[in-house]
């Protein structure tokens, strides 16, 4: 069971399947996508109304099919996000709201009620939160990770972050990795059933392990650095460079930006 | 001897916590050579190696890179000219691609980016990795990622090559390829090499002196024969002569004409056998001559 999931994991993260296509997005500049992605998610913070939403979801769905992604596919990679980041907030939504009665729930005297209000406000919501995570993940699935690693060095995000960053994504699966050996070896050992008691003191031995081997693997990363010259700073070659598309697809975004919030706060949508 | 590379003199290495790694070890190697050293687990060779780069400073004696002490001021020249390639590839890619990490090195040796990037091509060509530059380290097979490890070492340039157990965790293919590679570097370029290892049947590949590093103590040095010859060293720095080497001392053992010089490789092997077969007169071992 461990495995199937590290296995989905390792596919989510490291799998740069699409990144490697020629589609619309791979041959944006990552800065030029790191930006447009960012001001789109602050667009999206930005409005309350349905239509603005569901302009961007349209834009993002049309970028989706122009890079190459299968639909289906990004729409059920989003989905799978949605339940964690919005449904713990939207849920009771409907209930705790004030407003028009749609439906009521339960019995005796535990009776919630749906208002008309409180669905608009959760569907508002998810659809805001939604709109957010399929953006991301469109920047994520068309970007190499170290390119955008790069973008950031490019735009002097802190070098403690960038490089913290860097190496917690080459070095991560290295640890899942182990964590599973050391399971499976486990495991292997066990042939009684272990009390609850039993199983989180060996899970707690299994962290302390891992914890002592990530730090000999960080002395070690540490000194192979310094052999090569490392002396706090990392430079890294730039090998990234606009080109006239960049700035058209900048534009785009700016352009679809401005659409977004004009059409919430110029009230053109209706809604 | 010719201009000394690298000497240690009386060195011993003690660990913070009090475990003596190197014991009054002396050391010289001079310009050119293919040294081996040669040791079990735990001998201290690692923590030798680290020495040479100036990663660890001796707890007592001095050690000299190409007749530069390895103190402080002169750390930057001594990590330019002795490349160390760690055992385990994947302390020493820490890069999200195999280019950045190629350019690490000749970037932080305060190189432009435009001869960065030449030096880089040359040693991603030199361990045969072109085309490679986008991947990522971990998307790379074993070999690999050991062939990588030696290009971002190779692209400093250095004077001295080192690497701490070459062959661990490869498989047949990749040992040859590594072989076969190190064979290319000998040929093409003009440096020192140093292998710390304890894989036995490797060394005769690509060394010919060797030092038997033991319990933190140096116990023999010597040619690669005189070393695999002696049984006393053998079993004191608890190892074997190569798998050849041994079968053609139980094959002397009966017949004293068999073997003039002990070979070690398999290659030395066949032409010791077909010298013997020719002396003798049987010619049933021509088909050697294809092999």
């Amino acid at each position: 069971m461990i495995g199937s999931f590290l296995k989905a994991f390792q596919e989510i993260v490291y799998v740069e399947r699409y990144a490697a296509s020629d589609g619309l997005l791979q041959r944006i500049d990552p800065r030029v996508k790191l930006c447009s992605v960012a001001a789109l998610i602050f667009s999206a913070v930005a409005v309350r109304t349905l239509i603005p939403l569901a302009i961007l979801l349209v834009a993002v769905a049309a970028v989706c099919i122009a890079s190459k992604i299968p639909l289906k596919f990004f729409f059920l990679r989003t989905t799978i996000f949605i339940p964690i980041f919005a449904g713990v907030i939207a849920l009771p939504l409907p209930f705790i709201t004030l407003g028009t009665p749609l439906a009521t729930v339960g019995y005796g005297d535990f009776i919630l009620t749906v208002t008309r209000e409180g669905a608009y406000r959760a569907g508002q919501f998810t659809l805001r939160v939604w709109t957010c995570v399929a953006l991301s993940i469109l920047l994520m699935l068309t970007t190499r990770f170290s390119k955008l690693i790069q973008a950031m060095e490019n735009f002097r995000f802190p070098k403690v972050f960038v490089t913290m960053m860097a190496v917690t994504y080459r070095f991560i699966f290295l640890f899942i990795n182990e964590t599973f050996r050391m399971a499976l070896a486990k495991e292997s050992r066990t042939v009684t059933r272990l009390r609850w008691k039993g199983n989180v003191k060996s899970l707690a031995n299994m962290i302390a392990t891992l914890f002592i081997r990530a730090h000999e693997r960080g002395e070690r990363v540490y000194l192979a650095m310094v052999a090569r010259g490392y002396a706090g700073t990392i430079r890294s070659p730039n090998t990234m460079k606009y080109v006239q598309r960049d700035w058209v697809f900048a534009c785009l975004s700016i352009l679809l930006c401005l659409t977004v919030l004009s059409v919430e706060y110029l009230h053109l949508g209706g809604l | 001897m010719s201009e000394l590379v690298i000497e240690m003199d009386d060195v011993s290495y003690i660990y913070p916590d009090g475990y003596m790694a190197l014991q009054k070890v002396d050391l010289k190697i001079a310009k050119g050579e293919r040294l081996a050293i040669l040791g079990p687990n735990g001998a201290g060779k690692s923590t030798l190696l680290m020495l040479l780069n100036g990663l660890y400073k001796p707890s007592e004696g001095k050690v000299s890179v190409l007749g530069i002490p390895t103190s402080n001021e002169n750390l930057s020249t001594i990590r330019r000219d002795v490349g160390l390639v760690f055992q385990d590839p994947d302390d020493q890619l820490f890069s999200p691609t195999l280019w950045e990490d190629v350019c690490y090195g000749p970037l932080n040796m305060g190189l432009s980016e435009e001869e960065a990037r030449r030096r880089a091509l040359d040693a991603l060509s030199a361990v045969g990795m072109m085309g490679y530059e986008e991947k990522p380290p971990h998307h790379l097979s074993a070999g690999e990622k050991k062939r990588a490890a030696i290009a971002t070492v190779l692209a400093m340039e250095p004077k001295v090559l080192v690497l701490d157990e070459p062959t661990a965790n490869l498989d047949p293919k990749g040992r040859f390829e590594l072989m076969s590679l190190l064979h290319g570097l000998r040929n093409s370029r003009d440096m020192t090499f140093i292998v710390a290892t304890h894989d036995v049947n490797f060394v005769p590949m690509v060394a010919d002196r060797v030092y038997v590093l033991n319990k933190g103590r140096v116990i023999a040095e010597g040619s690669l024969r005189e070393i695999f010859s002696s049984q006393r060293i053998m079993s004191e720095a608890s190892l074997e002569p190569p798998i050849i080497a041994q079968l053609f001392q139980l094959l002397a053992a009966g017949n004293n004409a068999l073997v003039k010089s002990l070979p070690l490789t398999v290659g030395e092997a066949l032409s010791e056998l077909s010298l013997y077969y020719r002396s003798s007169g049987n010619k049933s071992l021509q088909l050697t001559k294809n092999c």
